[in-house]
């Protein structure tokens, strides 16, 4: 049971960082909590359903088009409304006018396909196999599988490749990097064309594994990757890792051994605790700014 | 190569430049000298497009650059190296100077560059995987000028590039500047050290609370009663 358990919170627990990962990137590098995170990647995941049962098209395909809608929306979230509030002395403003956006996005959503809880077609067949002697759902390994390549290849896109070393060092100093000839206005667009783009990956993997997709995830959506990213260390992409996956299984951990409704107090207390006790995060460098 | 005409600039309500008009012709190396707050690095930072002047126009090599994008401007072939160093403090020695090479496309120039700049500055070559952050301040300074002149710029501004730095670097970067002049490339300098730049330089400008004071020819100034008065009073 305990093998089982764990497994299936390593699963939601890559979901969530991928779904962290473009939100913690996104506040690298415009030091900007994107409220919007978590509608918009709902956005993308609602466009997934239609595409899957309404017109039949097949998931690859489907995910795809609805990952480039989500990245797209971000993009444009990020183009019309936060692009003009960039200057550190607009950080408040700014923040208020993400939360501002998320409703919007939400009320969009809301309109095309209204507030209830929807069903979501598996992606895969949902059948049980047994693997180490445990009893796992093909489902889960599909989406823990899925989630890690996307992780992995963001990874090595950062590290490796020069764009990728190039967001990072947007995201250090914004104009020593314009100083190196490096575009800022496409490096942020593609920042959050990327985090709007994982986050559907994300939101779409989730629905298809528990079978449901409604409107409210998109809120609770941004506070996992907010609480993940503070928990990992906010900005810092192995941070969004560790927060995502201490988030996804202790959320299963506490949702079996003591009780689903003590899920959310018990994560938002250790949201509270890490503010108070290291409000860096866990990988967060002392010198990074604050939440 | 470049022509500024009449800057005007100010951050928010305060006036930094009152109409400064500066020229710097292929192959020169001019000076910008200037009290602490005279605007010099204000200046700079309106040439490279960090900073939108109220009016003027600045001209590099021929086209207009008036609401031209920095990241254009360094396409364009120019190159400035900030005040205060600047290095991305998070990523290594390498990667700072890979980034300083963000327009080029010949790979293997590039790493010809690098190793270029690790002969001259070896201890940038000794800790090229180590963070830039972690660098001695004067160590930083060496990556910043190596970063800037990456980009193989024919116009570079540089802003106290011997700033924090012990007296034998500060002459190796003065050689480095005459080295990089003799292969052609035209450089703005801004220093404190009004002898050794006047020694090197070919003209010199200098700002007073946001205006041009003074310019002229460099071995003129040297012999001129009012610099000497006002800035080599103490030196010579
Ligand atoms: N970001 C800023 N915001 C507001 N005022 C500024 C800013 N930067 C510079 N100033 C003001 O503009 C004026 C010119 O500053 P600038 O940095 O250009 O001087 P400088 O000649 O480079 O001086 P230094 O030799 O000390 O580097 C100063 O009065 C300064 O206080
Ligand atoms: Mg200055």
């Amino acid at each position: 049971m305990l093998g089982e358990v764990i497994l299936v919170g390593v699963m939601v627990g890559a979901v969530y960082a991928l779904v962290t990962v473009g939100y913690s990137m996104v506040f690298g590098i415009l030091k900007l909590m994107n409220f919007a995170h978590g509608d918009t990647y709902i956005f993308g995941t609602l466009i997934c359903l239609t595409l899957l049962a309404k017109y039949n098209i097949h998931p690859v395909l489907a995910i795809l088009i609805a990952a480039i809608a989500g990245g797209g929306l971000a993009f444009l979230v990020e183009l019309l409304v936060y692009r003009r509030l960039r200057a550190p002395q607009h950080r408040l403003i700014s923040m208020i006018t993400a939360l501002g956006a998320a409703y919007v996005v939400q009320n969009i959503s809301e309109l095309q396909w209204g507030n209830q809880v929807m069903s979501f077609p598996s992606i895969v067949e949902s059948k049980f196999v047994t693997l180490l002697g445990l009893q796992v759902s093909v489902t889960h390994i599909i989406t823990l599988f899925v989630a890690v390549l996307c992780i992995a290849v963001l990874i090595l896109f950062m590290r490796y490749s020069r764009y990728g070393k190039a967001i990072d060092c947007v995201s250090q100093d914004m104009d020593a990097a314009s100083l190196m000839g490096i575009p800022i206005n496409r490096v942020v667009s593609s920042v959050y064309f990327m985090g709007g783009v994982l986050g559907v990956v994300g939101g779409v993997l989730y629905s298809s594994a528990y079978n449901a997709v409604s409107l409210g995830m998109g809120f609770r959506g941004t506070l996992i990757a907010f609480t993940a990213a503070v928990i990992g260390g906010i900005g810092s992409l192995g941070g969004a890792l560790l927060g995502g996956m201490i988030l996804g299984l202790s959320e299963n951990l506490i949702g079996v051994y003591v009780s689903s409704s003590y899920r959310d107090p018990l994560l938002y207390s250790l949201l509270i605790i890490m503010l108070l006790v290291k409000p860096t995060g866990i990988l967060g460098n002392s010198d990074q700014t604050k939440v | 190569m470049l022509v500024v005409e009449d800057i005007h600039a100010q951050y928010g309500k305060v006036k930094a430049l009152h109409g400064v008009s500066l020229k710097i012709k292929e192959g020169e190396i001019v000076a910008l000298l200037g009290a602490n707050g005279a605007g010099k690095s204000t200046f700079l930072k309106v040439i490279s497009g960090m900073l939108k002047p109220t009016s003027g126009s600045v001209t590099f090599r021929g086209k207009p650059l008036n609401g031209v994008r920095t990241d254009r401007i360094v396409i364009a072939g120019m190159a400035h190296v900030p005040e205060g160093r600047r290095v991305f403090p998070m990523a290594t020695v390498m990667t700072n100077l890979e980034m300083g090479a963000f327009t080029r496309k010949d790979k293997a120039g590039v790493k010809k560059d690098i190793e270029r700049y690790f002969d001259i500055f070896p201890v940038l070559g000794e800790r090229r995987n180590q963070r830039a952050g972690t660098l001695s301040g004067g160590e930083q300074q060496m990556l910043a000028i190596a970063r800037g002149l990456m980009s193989r710029p024919s116009l570079l501004l540089l802003d106290e590039p011997a700033m924090g730095l012990a007296p034998i670097l500060v002459q190796e970067i003065y050689n480095i500047v005459q080295e990089l002049n003799a292969a052609g490339t035209s450089i703005l300098l801004v220093e404190q050290n009004v002898h050794k730049t006047l020694a090197i330089a070919n003209r010199a400008y200098v700002l007073e609370c946001g205006v041009v004071a003074i310019n002229g020819r460099a071995e003129e100034l040297m012999k001129s009663e009012e610099v000497i008065k006002c800035y080599l009073g103490e030196v010579s």
